[in-house]
């Protein structure tokens, strides 16, 4: 358990809470800029989680985050941004075998300098987030960056759960069609476990943000000794292993278009169980009793190409902005179960991987209202997003990463999210949330007060259900929470 | 020509005025004959109503509420701009059609000089007057710092970079007059600097050409996705970023949407000039809503109701005070949707900053609510910068999003 110094954090509190107003700090007859903000973030869960192999704390989050931006204008065509992050979260009850220190942070999380060359290049160099596609929940064209979703899950903007990669960011405008080129080449600088998304204790450890225990036995007729052996099989620091991608931007009419391609790997572990071997004589028998088992355990990020399209309209007669995207996953590796003949016995006696193309899609519709008995100043931005995952080469091994529960062959959801503010945007209440056509839903539900520029107090609260417990977001039913934020910026 | 011409219209009019200012403070003695204040007088809430034939509707309730004080200064010097060469050029081509579009305009400059009260378009030329008033090519104001003051005092603010760039009506840089084989009338971009949960938000507006009918275009780059979002423009009338102001306040729309009628021409008190200094003076003294103090001058001055014909537009009317020399607009009331006034945008200076109407300093002022956006870009502002056309493409917000 680690120790927190109250007598410190009384010194920044008050220092924090005397300062009338703060503003960012400029230097250099304002070509340096530096602001950021402090965070603290609460949480309790809403439901018991012992059932779910957990500890009986009901907090799962004590998180501060101390986050500083700095702004370098150094001439007119080029700039510098950087990024620090520390983060620092207490040791949790609930959770098992999780390591003091798993979730904290001192990172220079993004560093780039910017450049315009020319009149129509423009280049971005070093440690970056990039974006590409129109979907807001789920990840379908939004594949650039990893993912850290260890801490909280996706319940966090993805903004600040991306992990930042070392890459060359080049846009170049063409002057037929408003077009532009987009270029991305990740030449694989980063530590090679920042390459992948970053998940959850498991395996050996309960995190709170773990899905639910396994369903998975392993059906060995006799109680043997287990030792896993994991080895995790991240992409090298080589130049064979660079992730390269193109975009290309233009419009026809009111019609924006973007069709790309993304050289990348999985950013999901799979993992490979290689068949257990069994002995057939007594003497080995007798040794895998005394001396157990190593299982080897390797996981995998298979290269994945994905091929994609987008596009918006802003429908002026219904007044809302239409948004459409396409992707294309080439051999797209999913985690498939061997049933094998065990002592007579048929077991589920090792993983391996199985592709299939798999197409994603979007239509989503954006619509600000005007609901004057509900707001008489300000709009309701609503927002519904449909989108559809389709297994062109299912196969009925296919199952979830880490449990015995089929995938389906065509996953459909219903991504949806209205918010507005109220008096002259000091309050802003948003609901949000996923509907998933098996059955399961996730509600995310926040209330933000503003009193001046420098504090922020964020109510949330987030609700999962699913059909099951291994299914979707069903993999973490019962993680209902509620969040208390404060945050004072400057 | 023009300011003869003006010369023997005003005089007319003043002795049509004067006149009928006999006649009715017969009939209703002590309401109309106010008393003209010398230079230097100081009008406030103690002696308001002695002068309340020269201040809008909304002053005189700033006033009543202790709000504001104005302090008469000499009239400013007549002051000459680009556009005057337009104006002089294109005298009489132009004219306004039976649903009050601008018929033979020649580009640029003010199309109706002058404007002859008795005729039935008189409102409708005015109209297109303020919309065609110099406001410079292009324009930069970094920093700007809009500030949301509530009755108490309470305080919230942002600070923004905002460029302007005009597509047509141009008459400094080139191509003049407009940019060939463009639909755009227009852009704004708005950059935000500070606080810091919205930094890095952006907005690029494509005002399109009235003529083409076409929808304005809207980007944004919303930091918290790392994204440009296309944007609807439906809603004129939202708030905008939390503010008192609503989108249509800077672009109400084409000025055909709407029916305008000249409800006064008169000599009104105006904070018509105001230099840096003056403007420096106005921010600092600044107390809350309360603006003390400010610099007006007798401004000879149209006032124009201006009502949308769209039955579900947001205000059910604006009043326009129009200078009669600039065609800035001095102050603007909007009217809410049961007729009542909410709002008082007043632009304090229109002339200090080299263009009409683009003032360093404004203020929109919630009078039921008691409740003011003020809006300063006195530090820092530029006009015909010579801006090019890429800086307003939506690919420019992503490379320039952080």
């Amino acid at each position: 358990m680690k120790v927190f110094h109250p007598a410190r954090v009384f010194l920044v509190l008050a220092v924090v809470l005397c300062a009338e107003s703060v503003q960012a700090l400029s230097l250099w007859d304002d070509r340096v800029r530096v602001n950021g903000y402090l965070k603290s973030q609460f949480g309790v869960w809403l439901e018991d989680q012992s059932p779910y192999g957990m500890g009986d704390n009901a907090i799962n989050m004590l998180r501060g985050t101390l986050q500083i931006e700095t702004d370098v204008k150094l001439t007119d065509w080029a700039k510098l941004y950087c990024v620090f992050r520390g983060v620092r979260e207490a040791s949790y009850e609930a959770e098992v075998g999780v390591p003091d220190g798993f979730y904290d942070e001192e990172d220079i999380r993004e560093i780039f300098l910017d450049v315009d060359v020319g009149e129509d290049l423009h280049l971005r160099i070093g440690r970056q987030q990039v974006v590409w596609g129109e979907a807001d929940y789920q990840l379908i064209l939004d594949i650039i960056n990893p993912v850290d979703m260890s801490w909280h899950f996706m319940l966090e903007p993805w903004e600040d759960l991306r992990i930042p990669n070392y890459m060359l960011h080049s846009f170049y405008r063409l002057p037929f069609l408003k077009s532009s080129i987009e270029l991305i080449w990740i030449p694989g600088l980063d530590d090679r476990e920042d390459r992948v998304n970053k998940l959850p204790p498991s395996v050996t450890a309960i995190g709170r943000w773990t899905p639910h225990p396994t369903n998975i036995s392993m059906d060995l007729p006799i109680p043997i000794p287990l030792r896993q052996n994991i080895n995790y099989k991240y992409p090298n620091r080589s130049l064979e292993d660079s992730n390269i991608g193109l975009r290309y931007m233009f419009s026809l009419g009111d019609f924006e278009f973007a069709i790309m391609d993304y050289y990348t790997f999985s950013y999901a572990p799979l993992p490979v169980l290689r068949p257990i071997a069994l002995p057939n004589d007594l003497g080995g028998i007798l040794d895998l009793l005394v001396n157990g088992i190593t299982i080897d355990l390797d996981m995998e990020y298979p290269r994945l190409n994905v091929t994609g399209a987008s596009m918006n309209y802003y429908w002026d007669w219904v007044g809302a902005v239409l948004r459409l995207d396409f992707a294309y996953y080439w051999d797209q590796p999913y985690t498939a179960k061997q049933l094998t003949d065990m002592m007579g016995t048929q077991s589920i006696n090792y993983f391996t991987i199985e592709e299939s193309d798999t197409i994603k899609y979007l239509v989503g519709v954006d619509r600000p209202s005007m609901i004057r008995w509900l707001n008489k100043t300000t709009s309701f931005m609503i927002m519904g997003q449909f989108i559809q995952t389709i297994l062109l080469d299912h196969k009925d091994n296919m199952v979830v990463t880490g449990f015995d529960a089929p995938i389906d062959k065509i996953q459909t959801f219903l991504n949806f999210g209205v918010t507005t503010s109220y008096f002259h945007a000091k309050i802003a209440p948003t609901v949000g949330g996923m509907y998933d056509f098996t059955g399961g839903w996730l509600i995310q539900n926040s209330l933000e007060y503003k009193p001046d520029n420098n504090w922020r107090i964020n109510l949330k609260s987030n609700h999962i259900w699913g059909h099951s417990d291994f299914d979707s977001v069903g993999l973490f039913r019962g993680k209902d929470e509620f969040i208390l934020e404060l945050i004072f910026q400057w | 020509m023009r300011n003869s011409y003006r010369c023997v219209t005003s005089t007319r009019i003043l002795r049509s005025a004067s006149l009928l200012l006999v006649i009715l403070a017969f009939l209703f003695p002590g309401r109309v004959l106010a008393e003209r204040p010398e230079i230097g007088t100081v009008i406030d809430h103690t002696n308001w109503q002695k002068y309340k034939e020269y201040l809008g509707t909304a002053v005189q309730t700033l006033m009543e509420k202790n709000y504001i004080s104005y302090r008469i200064v000499d009239r400013h010097k007549h002051m000459t701009f680009p556009i005057d060469p337009w104006t002089e050029k294109c005298n009489g081509q132009a004219s306004v059609g039976p649903n009050d579009e601008l018929i033979n305009y020649c580009g640029a400059g003010v199309p109706f000089p002058q404007i002859d009260l008795n005729d039935p378009k008189a409102g409708a030329k005015a109209y297109w007057n303020q919309d065609k008033r110099y406001t410079g090519d292009t324009a930069i104001m970094s920093p700007a710092t809009v500030m949301i003051i509530d009755k108490k005092g309470h305080e919230r603010s942002f600070t923004a970079e905002m460029l302007y760039y005009k597509a047509t009506e141009r008459t400094v840089l080139p191509p003049i007059p407009a940019i060939p084989n463009s639909d755009t009338r227009a852009y704004i971009r708005i950059n935000t600097l500070a606080p810091f949960d919205m930094k890095g938000f952006a907005v690029v507006m494509d005002i399109k050409r009235y003529e083409l009918n076409l929808p304005d275009q809207q980007w944004a780059y919303i930091p918290m996705l790392r994204r440009v979002r296309r944007m609807s423009t439906a809603l004129k009338g939202d708030s905008f970023a939390g503010t008192d102001l609503t989108y249509s306040d800077s672009y109400p729309g084409a000025p055909y949407e709407f029916t305008s009628k000249i409800l006064d021409f008169k000599e009104m008190l105006m904070c018509a000039y105001c230099d840096d200094a003056c403007m420096r003076d106005l921010v600092e003294k600044r107390q809350g809503l309360k603006i003390y103090n400010i610099p007006v001058e007798f401004t000879q001055i149209y006032v124009v109701e201006v009502t949308p014909k769209d039955k579900n537009y947001h205000y059910s009317k604006y009043v326009y005070y129009l200078d009669s020399e600039y065609w800035g607009i001095q102050m603007k009331e909007c009217y809410d949707l049961k007729g009542e006034l909410w709002k008082l945008q007043t632009f304090y200076g229109v002339l200090g900053c080299g263009a009409v109407g683009a003032a360093g300093v404004t203020s929109m002022t919630d009078l039921q609510a008691d409740h003011m956006t003020f809006n300063d870009s006195s530090k820092s502002y530029k006009y015909n910068a010579d801006l090019p056309e890429k800086e307003f493409l939506p690919q420019r917000l992503k490379e320039l999003g952080q």
